[in-house]
């Protein structure tokens, strides 16, 4: 058994804040990235059992992030936060296998949607 | 006979008025045909001409000017769509963080129950906030429209369904009239189910706020004729008062109490009937309540 893992890319602090606190509940190793360029780079560097990127960010794309997410680990799942009901982007991001999550959302909506993306977290 | 100078100074004095900008300036004439006479005339025919000319002019002056303030307000109207836009979608930051810790503070056990309930207040009020945002962002956005041939009939039970909380507790009585064929439109069934939720959500509003509650009523009514159907929604509330009625379908006008209206309603509700190549239209029924028409051309599908 290894420490689940989750790379979060989130340039918002209050959002990473909170979405920090919800990962904290399941996942033992929590990496945060404020730039869509630095969490490529992290996504370079390991592996991860899950991602979690904001869609708009400086450097990267959330959408390229999930691009290069699919590239390196297909079947690791990703969750793309969104302030944007913008139907290409949706459409673009669950065509690159990735869950999207509509702000304004709540603990519950956040946890529910990372339990469905991971089943087998432990907490 | 008129005397020579006397008609040299009735066209001189007419041309002088004329040449000042008072073109209904008139020179005597003794219709002797003589070439005093002759001139007179002419001098007065040209001054009819310019009179003419001048006021087709103004005419269109006006007219610019009118389209030209149409411009500034449409421009006017763009950029603030683009700011609201900007500003909900910021919104939606701290709005998730006030969720978030919203509900993680209700999951522990050690607030008392008064600030349990100052928590929900604080819930509620921070989904009502994300419901605005999305509403200023829906209409921010370019609609997508899925066109089918529909019964509007459909979109308009989902509508009443949707509402039917909402009306009972205002005590507003429905009354639904169909003509007996329907013929289908070309239209989004779901966007179709907005603008009847908006409208009747409208009536809802006005006869609570200024109708007894046993006098309540809202009728629907469809009807088909020549190539198009039609849907109104009229109500015995106070109608829409003369003064405002020009600005209804205006974004960001409302008549509602502060924290009720997003002043979107109406203004969406056009945008989508004029996408589907239909119109939207107000009128006064003849209860003296609001009545809008929604009238969508048939599917020749």
């Amino acid at each position: 058994m290894h420490d689940t893992s989750v790379l979060i890319a989130e340039d918002d602090p209050l959002v990473l804040d909170i979405l920090v606190r919800i990962c904290k509940e399941m996942f033992a190793d929590i990496v945060v990235r404020d730039s869509g360029s630095e969490a490529m780079r992290a996504l370079e560097l390991r592996s991860f059992d899950l991602l979690i990127t904001d869609l708009r960010m400086p450097g990267e794309s959330g959408l390229t992030l999930l691009a290069e997410s699919r590239r390196r680990a297909p079947t690791r799942p990703t969750l793309l936060i969104s302030g944007y009901a913008d139907e290409d982007v949706v459409g673009e991001a669950r065509r690159l296998g990735a869950e999207v999550l509509h702000k304004p959302f709540g603990a519950n909506v956040l946890r529910q949607a990372i339990r469905t993306l991971c089943p087998d977290l432990p907490g | 006979m008129m005397d020579t100078p006397d008609r040299l100074e009735s066209i001189t004095q007419v041309l002088v008025r004329v040449a000042g900008g008072d073109f209904d300036a008139r020179a005597l004439r003794d219709h002797s045909g003589d070439p005093w006479d002759v001139l007179a005339f002419l001098v007065n025919a040209t001054a009819e001409e310019v009179a003419e000319l001048v006021g087709d002019l103004r005419a269109q002056r006006a007219e610019l000017e009118a389209t030209r303030a149409q411009l500034v307000q449409a421009e006017k109207l763009v950029s603030m769509g683009q700011l609201a836009s900007g500003v909900a979608h910021e919104l939606n930051q701290p709005l998730t963080a006030i969720l978030t810790l919203g509900e993680l503070l209700l999951e522990q056990e050690r607030p008392p129950q008064t600030e349990r309930q100052d928590v929900e207040l604080i819930l509620h009020a921070a989904r009502r906030m994300g419901r605005i945002v999305s509403a200023v962002r829906t209409f921010g956005r370019e609609m997508q429209l899925c066109l089918q041939p529909v019964d509007v009939r459909l979109p308009l039970d989902d509508a009443l369904a949707l509402m039917s909380e909402a009306l009972r507790t205002a005590s507003v009585g429905v009354d639904v009239k169909t003509c007996p064929e329907v013929p289908k439109v070309l239209a989004d069934a779901d966007s179709l189910e907005q603008v009847f939720i908006n409208l009747i959500a409208n009536a809802r509003d006005a006869l609570e706020a200024s109708v007894p509650s046993h006098e309540r009523q809202l009728s629907i009514e469809i009807g088909s004729a020549q190539d198009q159907v039609s849907v109104t929604v009229s109500d015995n509330g106070p109608g829409v008062s003369a003064d405002v009625v020009s600005r209804i379908f205006d974004p960001f006008f409302s008549t509602k109490p502060v924290g009720r209206g997003t002043g979107l309603g109406l203004s969406i509700s056009h945008g989508i009937v004029e996408k589907h190549g239909g119109s939207l239209v107000y009128d006064r029924a003849a209860s003296g309540g609001a009545r809008f028409t929604i009238i969508l051309p048939v599917s020749q599908a």
